[in-house]
């Protein structure tokens, strides 16, 4: 059995409690336009050329975003830190692309990471098989549960994926009592709406997710140099992040509907 | 809150010029030429001499201040110690004229070392005792950058106050030499040197006497004059601070602050001890002057504050004593390393933070001076808010108070033989050096450029850069077979250089045990008096002597490169890399970037590069420590710095790891500039790949980006990082809040800075990793954040 991860981070301070390893699973069944990690989209490893820099001078070299893991592996990857995070409070974090695209592989490794005492984050877009989800939830701490757009035709417009899955889903976690935190990106033009966001408001409270800490994270532009790379369109190129008082007023909204929201990942 | 008082006097402080003053190389001149005793013993014309200086040099005491006593006749004017190493016309313009780390020097200054200074000691110093007595493979390796010398143009120091100083007056100390005396045995063979060295100490301890009662006098003579009626009684109970200390140990917070100063002003007038003097445990010392104090009612929180601050200025009146030449660059600098200690444990073992412990947290963060130099420690014992409360200082970009592990620093001195309570009692003084202060001393003796051995391995015992034979016949490299082969050649030159350098500390060091005794100095470290012995000759309770490693990171980039691609992938020849060293890459730009770039670097975690940071250093280890000098010191390694990473990189040509001629080799414990890759907790692991606890010290730098401070999580999680670095028994880290200066630098030379991380928005990422634009817009915001 083998997993292809494209990025280990080390030292997270933005994916769950404490400090954590963030291992980001190469795969997604969405495509949202907004995307800071284009190259984790494709399920296989891609090589691009990309340009490294000496003395002012660029040199071409080949990098390839994917790399296969064995469980034993990436295990004695995520063992690295451990003192640091029975020392913090933290954990592994298992990212994406979408981690439950891998599920068999994402079972396996948190089955391991629980036996060897590690605390467990999944970090979801909540679009995969109900049965994955409620797999891997037995040996998952917590769940940093993304939501985009509570309206249908815009999801599918710039996720290129319905939403439908992702709701049933989050109602599931829910039903399992399993902790959640909800997890919102603010896309300038295409979710940052008052009307938007009264609509994921409503979604949320007929849900009943009040009692999920709602995260508001701000639009940002890095990544945005990789999508020439890997000759993929960038539609946001020009767009700029929301001032902190559009965010401010955002998150007001969420606070006057009874959730606790803040902005910022921790 | 800093009262008129402080910021006037911290103002005069920032803006006094760095200036040379002929004041002391005359006084001393004149004892020498016209005073000298024949029939003394050296220490005691030694100590005659530090009377004569401390009995007539200027009383210089500043408008307002609490704290009196400076080294020259005004502050930062510094004073020149020629019977140690003379300057010549030459030096002086150059300390005059030079960018860096200058000292004015006037046309009166000038005269007086032409007509009285350079004629008396031409010859006559112990520079030149010390320069023709070392052999010529010490001479050329030294001038080929191999290694650096501490003690060729300063005086060994780096010793620390104890508790005894601040409990101890003179009249004490002069007793117990005198008890002392009485006790000898006078059929010792030794009797006579123990006997004269005692009438030194006592001599000595006079001469500080003597200052303090000047000042006195001075003092009562401004009360007399002083209009303002507060001014005036300050005045006058300074004067009275002055008749008790350091005459008598100290009763009061006031009079112990005092009482330490004077010390440090004789101690750093004596001789130019390399490091100063340090207060040591400024919150334990302090401590119960400061509470009788306040529970007598007799201090206040805001007086004491005040008392402090005006402390504080006076470290940063005294610049370190002038360097010229490969000392200046090994030591580019104005800080003279007198490194408080915070925190830590108290001597039965607990917990030793305090109430003073916070207040001088803050006096450092108002402060905001070069000097003196501040730490913490941090023992398991401690609680969080020790950490917290320095992080809070340090990302404001201040880069202070640096933070130290005092379970590793008790398990290093144990490890020396020291007793438990001698090693609680310690710290580190300097840049990060162990040591049990007021029993040790503890001398640093110089750089050893780890990178220059591969360079010369490579080149079987040919130094390129020189053009020289310097080393031995290890073999021609492209002979070598496997990576041991490679690994044995480089531990044969290594060993063959630290001979060398061991030598030539022996040889230095007798010469300063016979010619530059340090009576004054031995009053306070024990037990000199005891052993009626020099705290030079082996007077201490502990001897230690130190040669500092510099450039692990790259020398493990070297080893991990040449194994990677050479022998392991074998894609580059050891004939191609060889050749593109010599021609600097150039025209090999793509070998170049593949070694920067694909090499698996110290600093990642990673065991393919980190085993061979345990390879060099247990190398290095295993050459240098048990080596016991002429005083009876053993030798112990140290890896740390200072800048001399700058200077040793500018002495060697192009390495395996990618690094061009002339550039920074990495410093301290860190890894190489930009090599790592993986984020601090993997930093830390790389620096635990060789064990902390078999050094005098290990330096480790983090660099964050101001923006990283602003996630709710941030603090805590470096405290984090420091609390799993330390409880791994690393010896020492410092946090590096970078600016939007060294964003720009990153910028320009992505390869250098591979390691920045930055805030972006709402989450981190390596600065290199971000396009352009958003750079730019990182480094606006950086300039927006930093102060």
């Amino acid at each position: 059995m083998h997993g292809i991860v494209f990025d280990i981070k080390r030292f997270s301070i933005h994916d769950g409690p404490g400090v954590r390893t963030t291992v980001f699973f190469k795969g997604c069944p969405l495509s949202c336009i907004w995307c800071h990690n284009p190259e984790s989209q494709s399920k296989s490893p891609v090589t691009i050329t990309e340009s490294y820099g000496v003395n002012g001078t660029n040199y071409s070299m080949p990098k390839t975003y994917g790399v296969l893991y064995e469980p034993e592996a990436l295990m004695k990857e995520i063992l690295k830190d451990k003192d640091l995070m029975t020392q913090s409070g933290g954990g592994v974090t298992f990212s994406g692309g979408e981690p439950l695209l891998q599920h068999a592989f994402l079972l396996e490794m948190l089955e391991r990471c629980q036996s060897a005492g590690i605390h467990t984050v999944v970090d979801t877009s909540g679009f995969c098989k109900r049965q994955s989800l409620m797999d891997a939830a037995k040996n998952t701490d917590l769940f940093l549960y993304d939501i985009k757009l509570a309206d249908r035709a815009k999801h599918i417009e710039f996720t290129n994926t319905s939403n439908e899955p992702i709701f049933k889903n989050l109602k599931a976690l829910r039903s399992a009592q399993k902790p959640v935190w909800l997890r919102i990106p603010l896309i300038p033009g295409i979710n940052s709406s008052v009307e938007m966001q009264l609509e994921n408001i409503r979604v949320l409270s007929d849900l009943d997710s009040k009692c999920y800490p709602v995260f508001l994270l701000p639009f940002n532009r890095a990544g945005f140099h990789k999508y020439k790379n890997l000759q993929m369109k960038n539609m946001l190129i020009d767009v700029m992040p929301l001032s902190s008082g559009e965010m401010e007023a955002i998150c007001n909204l969420y606070i006057t509907h009874g959730f606790n929201a803040t902005i910022g990942s921790i | 809150m800093k009262t008129n008082r402080i910021n006037r006097l911290r103002e005069q402080s920032l803006s006094a010029i760095n200036a040379l003053s002929a004041e002391r190389a005359e006084l001393v001149t004149e004892f020498y030429r016209d005073m000298i005793e024949i029939s003394d013993t050296v220490p005691l014309q030694r100590a005659k001499s530090f009377y004569h200086v401390m009995n007539r040099k200027t009383i210089c005491i500043n408008d307002g201040e609490l704290i009196v006593g400076e080294r020259g006749p005004a502050p930062k004017a510094t004073p020149t110690y020629p019977e140690i190493c003379l300057h010549t016309l030459e030096d002086l313009e150059v300390l005059h004229s030079r960018q860096k780390v200058n000292f004015k020097v006037s046309e009166e200054m000038r005269q007086i070392y032409e007509a009285s200074i350079i004629p008396f000691w031409t010859g006559k110093t112990n520079r030149d005792r010390v320069m023709s007595a070392l052999p010529n493979d010490w001479k050329d390796a030294y001038s080929a950058g191999i290694f650096t010398e501490f003690m060729e143009q300063r005086a060994p120091g780096h010793t620390v106050a104890g508790q005894k100083l601040y409990q101890t007056g003179m009249n004490d100390l002069i007793t117990a030499c005198k008890k002392k005396q009485k006790d000898l045995n006078s059929a010792s063979p030794d009797y006579i040197e123990m006997y004269g060295q005692l009438e030194a100490m006592k001599t000595s301890a006079k001469a500080i006497v003597r200052f303090a009662e000047r000042h006195a006098i001075a003092l009562m003579a401004m009360a007399d004059t002083e209009l303002d009626a507060v001014r005036k009684e300050e005045l006058m109970a300074m004067a009275k601070i002055c008749q008790r200390v350091p005459a008598n140990a100290p009763q009061t917070f006031h009079e112990a602050l005092q009482h330490y100063w004077f010390i440090h002003v004789g101690v750093i007038t004596e001789v130019n001890p390399w490091d100063s003097f340090n207060p040591g445990r400024l919150d334990q010392n302090l401590w119960p002057y400061f509470s009788a104090d306040l529970v007598q009612g007799t201090l206040t929180i805001q007086q004491a504050t005040e008392l402090l601050q005006c402390f504080w200025i006076k470290f940063n009146n005294h610049p370190s004593p002038p360097k010229v030449g490969i000392t200046a660059q090994e030591s580019s600098t104005y800080t003279d390393f007198s490194l408080i200690n915070l925190g830590g444990l108290t001597p039965e073992g607990n917990d030793g933070t305090n109430d003073l412990t916070y207040l001088i947290l803050s006096v450092i963060k108002e402060m905001r001076l070069l000097q003196p130099s501040s730490m913490v420690q941090v023992s398991h014992k401690n609680p969080d808010k020790l950490i917290l409360d320095t992080l809070d200082i340090l990302k404001t970009g201040f880069g202070q108070p640096s933070v130290f592990n005092t379970d590793a620093i008790i398990k290093e001195l144990m490890n020396q033989g020291k007793s438990r309570v001698d090693a609680t009692n310690g710290g580190a003084s300097g840049c990060v050096e162990a040591g049990a202060f007021g029993t040790e001393a503890y001398f640093l003796t110089g750089y050893f450029n780890l990178p220059k051995i591969v360079e010369i391995t490579l080149n079987n015992g040919f130094d390129p850069v020189q053009g020289k034979m310097l080393g031995m016949q290890s073999g021609d490299p492209l002979q070598f077979k496997t990576m041991d082969d490679f690994r044995a050649a480089f531990v044969k030159q290594l060993n063959h250089f630290v001979e060398i350098k061991l030598r030539g500390n022996d040889i230095i060091e007798k010469v300063f045990m016979d010619y530059m005794p340090t009576p004054f100095l031995s009053l306070f470290i024990e037990d000199c008096i005891e052993n009626a012995k020099d705290y030079g000759r082996g007077g201490a309770r502990y001897n230690t002597s130190y040669i500092q490693g510099v450039g692990i990171g790259t020398v493990t980039d070297c080893f991990s490169a040449i194994k990677y691609h050479v022998f392991d992938k074998q894609s580059v020849t050891m004939h191609k890399l060889l050749h593109s060293l010599h021609e600097n890459f150039n025209g090999q730009g793509q070998l170049q970037a593949i070694l920067i770039y694909q090499t698996p670097k110290y600093g990642n975690d990673l065991s393919y590069a980190d085993v061979e940071a345990k390879f060099v250093f247990d190398a290095f280890f295993a050459a240098v420590d048990g080596h016991i000098t002429p005083r009876g010191a053993v030798t112990h390694v140290d890896m740390l710095p200072t800048t001399c990473h700058i200077y040793f990189g500018k002495v060697l040509g192009a390495t395996p790891d990618g690094r061009i001629a002339g550039m920074p080799v990495s410093e301290g414990i860190s890894p190489a500039q930009g090599a790592d890759t993986q984020g601090p907790s993997a930093v830390i692991k790389s620096a635990l790949s060789f064990d902390h606890l078999k050094t005098g010290g290990t330096l480790l730098n983090q660099k964050f980006t101001p923006g990283y401070f602003s996630h709710p999580k941030a603090d805590e999680s470096v405290k984090d990082l420091i609390r799993t670095y330390f409880s791994n028994y690393g010896h020492h880290i410092q946090l590096n809040v970078v600016n939007a200066d060294t964003l720009r630098k990153a910028q320009k030379n992505p390869e250098l800075y591979r390691d920045l991380i930055v805030r972006v928005a709402g989450y981190s990422d390596y600065f290199n990793d971000l396009g352009e634009s958003l750079q730019e817009e990182i480094i606006l915001r950086t300039e927006h954040e930093s102060i």
